[in-house]
């Protein structure tokens, strides 16, 4: 019976986990479609090394292209690679964010071919006479160039005549694709005007073409320019028709790339905002800047890149180092460029992927470990899960501690960092536990909450499609409260949660009395969920009343029973209740397990579900995802129903054995012990 | 005696009080969300609240339980009384429990300081604009009735104040008498309501009733309560028990609207008085002058960087410059000083400047902060107790069995 429970849990377990990661995975990554643009050629991976760290500001903060490119795609596509195909017969080639955007600033009629566009509900293209694919499908700028004005007029007519709180969820749909197709447009926009440069009418009106001239030239006549416009209006005279012609191609290229890149550091020390090429233009043509040749030389150096053949990538590579080496110059000596290689080399080296391979190799190990335990093999492997999960870890660690240097700032300041630091400090806590137990049960437990973790993290960070690294809004903005308030509040989540997942490997265990009725391992879970609470009740206390006192300093209340507030204080309620019972006998070893687990309903409601209320002033982390949050407290509900049945029917087992042994005269009623 | 003792002392009535307490936060929580913070903390926490309709929802529909429950405050109060008599009184006093008496010391200290600063808080926002200087500031939600002699029209003597506790509570329906001292009359107060706008009757649509040309007109009740302006109808009853005339008062409203509803006068022994509904005014015991008000956003965003604000507080004729900005405030004479709002943003650049400073009185306003400190050390102090057992126990050892 116990081996059969065993194996069934098992198989249970283990579909349950593949049906988690698979659901997660297909919900971060693109689709299998591989899309057909005629002609497409891959990016040079050294072409690309040498655009990653391209230093751009965005945000609020200075950043490496990268970085820009990958959360401009994950908002836009929803993901970060794509795959095309050049020709019928080629193989499918993976657009990542650098080159997608490489694309549309150098390639855009390849770019505006990709499907770069995610729209989740159909009928959104319906409402802009757009035919649509499936109701939740990716479309191309080619796709819905027909769309496009009554697209623009929609939104803005729902931007206009709404409150956001009162549009449908279709109008939010279309003013969220508007913007995006926006975004889209001034990304296309940055370099078109240094590639195409103007168009000059010819003064001889029998000449047969008109001749096109560089935009930074026509910059470089921008005084003599304005000697015309002031003689003309002086005569009280139209501009002539050339140069009327000129300007408004002039107004056109700088408007068009005034706002998807602000790439150029500005010639004020004192001032922190960067250009872009459109203000570079128009700055110089309206005299509002005294660095005229460096926007000149600037603008120039964009027209040397966009003009190059993309096919000979050594070419594009030698104009664009030209670019780049220049910007960098200038960034460095202003100080900001202290972190930007190390971000590039962070999104480079994918150091969470890593993290989950070893968490994943580590819950395989730790499933072999359980179902041969008591074997040499069963310690084997266990040596197997403590050295993935620790290399695991390391990987979760290195990050966190990147981010902090890149960002320099404490590591948590918004949701997607709990969720890291939570998946660091789960281990951590866990790890401890083991030492102190060493019955590898919550050794096993590690690599799997690591999985789910991990995943947490990266499905997060797809949904949100935020940069997650820029800085935070000006109340936040302590990096001694950041440090204690939040981190220990943290902590005080993952110790809760730790708590919660050992309970449950409690209930399985005593449930299907899969650990042989050892008194021993039970009263060494219980202790060991004892000693969590314990902890889970000092970090989040003092967490909470850290965080009062911050609020005291910041708001002048020390309690304003704000949504995040009250969550903290459930969780320091529930472990008092839990302590109490226990103190009071009112709690034996079910009821401190079951009342553990309902811990977790607690924390993910403190962690998560307070931020789906869309109230409160810690406004650093509303979420969408209100149906995986009910998943989990349905998964949390399951384990404790089953965990009473499983006491009922243990109960009642004893009671009737003990009347089967004792003389009917000497019964009494049953007692049911918590 | 010795049942009551035990029951008032012990750990039942800790854990029922701490299930109830944290039942009510978590439906409080939720139905803030359409009720507004102020109402739901008025329901469930406010001392006037012996019982509470907990709104309860019911897992995957929109049904809402209505459960019946103790009222929040008076939760925590037993739940004081619980902690002193057993975790103060009765639990046993030795080295090994030193760390939960430090602890339900610290706790107990803390649920005070709330009990204080919900008796003596005082709130209010001063807003200045860059030059201006104030000398007080105006409550966020408490309304004030204020009566005022007048002299050739002229206010001369003291401000008679009727306070917020006079007119809580108060309903559309009710007729409630107000009792003004040291003045000849008192007001009759009919026709409360939360959030009003007082409107010329022609052209406006309500039923309430008209007066000099003007009516209350209803508004939405607003989630956040500081947005609310109360109004109601009143009338003067004179010594000799006769009523004057019926005439309107209402709160202005929040903000820089201009066209505020004038304070009403009523004679009474042949003297004036000026009679108006007001937001309480909290005086400050020194100006403050606002030289600079700074708001900075990140580079090419609309993310606040920093609000700050360059006062000088001017005491005996000195004036001392402070800078008050986020998570930095100032603290004098018994009140802090915090910055609350700002104008503008990058896109009002050339606009006038002001800062809104959020005053608040508080006699507990540390008390957190040191209760902090003793929990701190009590729970540590325990938990590195029980650690210490828990790693000499021989459970850590599986057994052979």
């Amino acid at each position: 019976m116990n081996k059969i429970a065993r194996w069934i849990l098992l198989v249970l377990g283990l579909l349950a986990f593949a049906y988690v990661v698979s659901k997660s995975y297909r919900d971060a990554n693109p689709p299998k479609e591989v899309t057909l643009i005629e002609g497409y050629v891959p990016w040079d991976e050294e072409t690309l090394l040498l655009a990653e760290d391209l230093p751009v500001q965005d945000g609020g903060r200075i950043k490496p292209l990268t970085s820009y490119a990958g959360f401009t795609m994950l908002r836009l596509y929803g993901a970060r690679s794509m795959a095309v195909r050049g020709s019928d017969e080629a193989d499918p080639i993976r657009i990542k964010p650098l080159a997608w955007m490489m694309d549309a600033f150098f390639r855009p009629q390849f770019s505006m071919q990709q499907p770069s566009f995610r729209v989740d509900n159909s009928e959104v293209l319906m409402a802009i006479g757009v035919e649509p694919g499936e109701r939740r499908d990716r479309y191309s700028y080619q796709d819905l160039e027909d769309g496009r004005d009554r697209l623009f007029e929609l939104a803005a007519t729902y931007g206009q005549s709404k409150e956001a709180g009162d549009r449908t969820a279709l109008e939010n749909q279309v003013m969220a694709l508007a913007q995006n197709v926006q975004s889209y447009e001034h990304l296309l926009g940055v370099f078109s005007p240094a590639r195409s440069g103007i168009e000059m009418l010819s003064l001889d009106p029998t000449a047969p073409t008109n001749q096109r001239t560089d935009l930074s030239s026509v910059m470089a006549t921008a005084p003599v320019i304005r000697d015309v416009l002031q003689q003309s209006q002086g005569q009280g005279q139209p501009i002539p028709t050339h140069v009327q012609h000129m300007l408004q191609q002039v107004l056109d290229g700088a408007n068009s790339s005034k706002f998807g890149l602000f790439l150029f550091p500005p010639p004020d020390e004192e001032d922190e905002t960067w250009l872009s090429p459109g203000q570079r233009v128009w700055n110089v043509m309206t005299q509002q800047t005294r660095d005229v040749e460096g926007s000149i030389k600037d603008i120039a150096r964009m027209e040397a890149v966009a003009r190059v053949d993309t096919s000979d990538q050594e070419e594009f590579r030698k104009a664009f180092t030209t670019l780049k080496s220049d910007i960098v110059e200038k960034a460095e000596n202003r100080g900001e460029y202290r972190a930007i290689t190390m971000e590039a080399a962070y999104y480079h080296w994918n150091w969470f992927l890593w993290a989950l391979a070893f968490f994943l190799i580590g819950t395989l190990l730790a499933i072999g470990m359980w179902m041969g335990a008591g074997s040499l093999g069963s310690r084997i492997l266990g040596y197997g899960v403590w050295a993935t999960t620790l290399t695991g870890w390391v990987f979760v660690v290195i990050p966190i501690v990147k981010r902090c240097i890149i960002m320099q700032r404490p590591p948590i300041g918004n949701l997607y960092d709990t969720v890291i630091f939570i998946t660091a400090s789960v281990i951590l806590l866990g790890a401890l536990v083991e030492l102190m137990t060493r019955r590898r049960i919550v050794l096993g437990l590690l690599p799997i909450m690591g999985t789910f973790l991990i995943l947490l993290a990266r499905l997060f960070e797809v949904g949100d499609a935020k940069d997650h690294m820029d800085p935070l809004v000006a109340v936040l903005r302590s990096n001694y409260w950041l440090m204690v308030h939040v981190v220990t509040i943290t902590l005080g989540y993952a110790a809760g949660l730790v708590t919660a997942v050992i309970s449950m490997v409690y209930v399985m265990l005593r449930g299907l009395r899969l650990d042989n009725g050892d008194k021993s391992l039970r009263r060494s879970l219980t202790r060991s969920v004892y000693g969590m609470v314990c902890l889970t009740l000092f970090l989040s206390l003092i967490g909470t009343v850290l965080g009062g006192v911050w609020a005291n300093d910041s708001w002048g209340r020390f309690w304003g029973w704000d949504p995040k507030e009250n969550g903290a204080l459930l969780i320091v309620l529930a472990t008092l209740v839990i302590l109490h019972a226990r103190l009071g006998g009112f709690l034996r070893e079910w009821g401190i397990h079951l009342a553990s687990i309902s811990l977790a309903a607690i924390v993910i409601f403190s962690w998560w579900g307070v931020n789906l209320l869309g109230v409160g002033l810690h406004n650093y982390g509303f979420a969408e995802g209100g149906g995986y949050i009910n998943a989990v407290y349905a998964v949390i509900g399951a384990f404790i129903l089953f965990g009473i049945v499983a006491m009922i029917v243990e109960k009642v087992g004893e009671a009737n054995r003990r009347l089967e042994k004792k003389p009917s005269a000497e019964l009494g009623e049953p007692t049911m012990d918590l | 005696m010795q049942r009551l003792w035990k029951f008032f002392s012990g750990f039942g009535l800790a854990t029922t009080l701490l299930v109830i307490l944290g039942i009510q936060t978590w439906l409080a929580t939720l139905e803030m969300v359409d009720a507004g913070l102020l109402a739901t903390l008025q329901k469930y926490f406010h001392w006037s609240s012996w019982y509470v309709l907990a709104k309860a929802p019911v897992f995957g529909s929109d049904l809402k339980l209505i459960i019946p429950m103790p009222g929040g405050y008076w939760v925590c109060a037993l739940l004081m009384v619980n902690m002193i008599l057993g975790g103060l009184i009765r639990a046993r006093k030795g080295w090994k429990t030193i760390g939960v008496l430090m602890s339900h010391f610290a706790i107990i200290f803390m649920i005070a300081a709330g009990g204080v600063a919900q008796v003596f808080e005082k709130r209010g926002v001063m807003i200045l604009f860059e030059g201006d200087q104030s000398d007080y500031a105006v409550s966020l939600t408490d309304p004030t009735i204020e009566v005022l002699e007048l002299d050739g029209g002229q206010a001369t003597g003291m401000v008679t104040v009727v306070g917020e506790p006079e007119l809580r509570g108060l309903e559309p329906s009710d007729v409630r008498r107000v009792i003004l001292p040291d003045q000849p009359f008192d007001l009759e107060l009919t026709g409360w309501l939360p959030n009003v706008a007082v409107r010329p009757a022609s052209g406006s649509q309500s039923s309430n009733p008209v007066v000099d040309g003007w009516r209350l007109l209803d508004l939405p009740v607003e989630k956040e309560g500081e947005l609310n302006s109360p109004g109601c109808y009143a009338r003067a009853i004179f010594a000799d028990g006769s009523k004057g005339d019926a005439f309107i008062m209402a709160v202005p409203p929040s903000g820089f609207i201009k066209g505020t509803f004038p304070p009403q006068v009523v004679e009474a022994e042949g003297r004036r008085f000026a009679v108006r509904l007001a937001k309480e005014t909290i005086p400050v015991p020194f100006p403050i002058q606002l030289d600079d008000a700074i708001a900075e956003y990140f580079p090419n965003s609309m993310k606040p960087k920093s609000f700050m604000s360059k006062i000088q507080r001017i005491e005996d004729g000195e004036q001392i410059k402070v800078d008050i900005s986020m998570n930095e405030p100032m603290r004098r004479g018994g009140f802090t000083f915090f910055q609350r709002t700002m104008s503008g943003g990058p896109q009002a650049a050339g606009a006038p400047e002001y800062s809104g400073l959020e005053v608040v009185s508080n006699p507990a306003d540390k008390w957190p902060e040191y209760s902090l400190y003793m929990v701190a050390v009590g729970l540590f102090i325990h938990f590195v107790t029980k650690l210490w057992i828990f790693l000499l126990g021989s459970s850590r050892k599986p057994s052979k069995a």
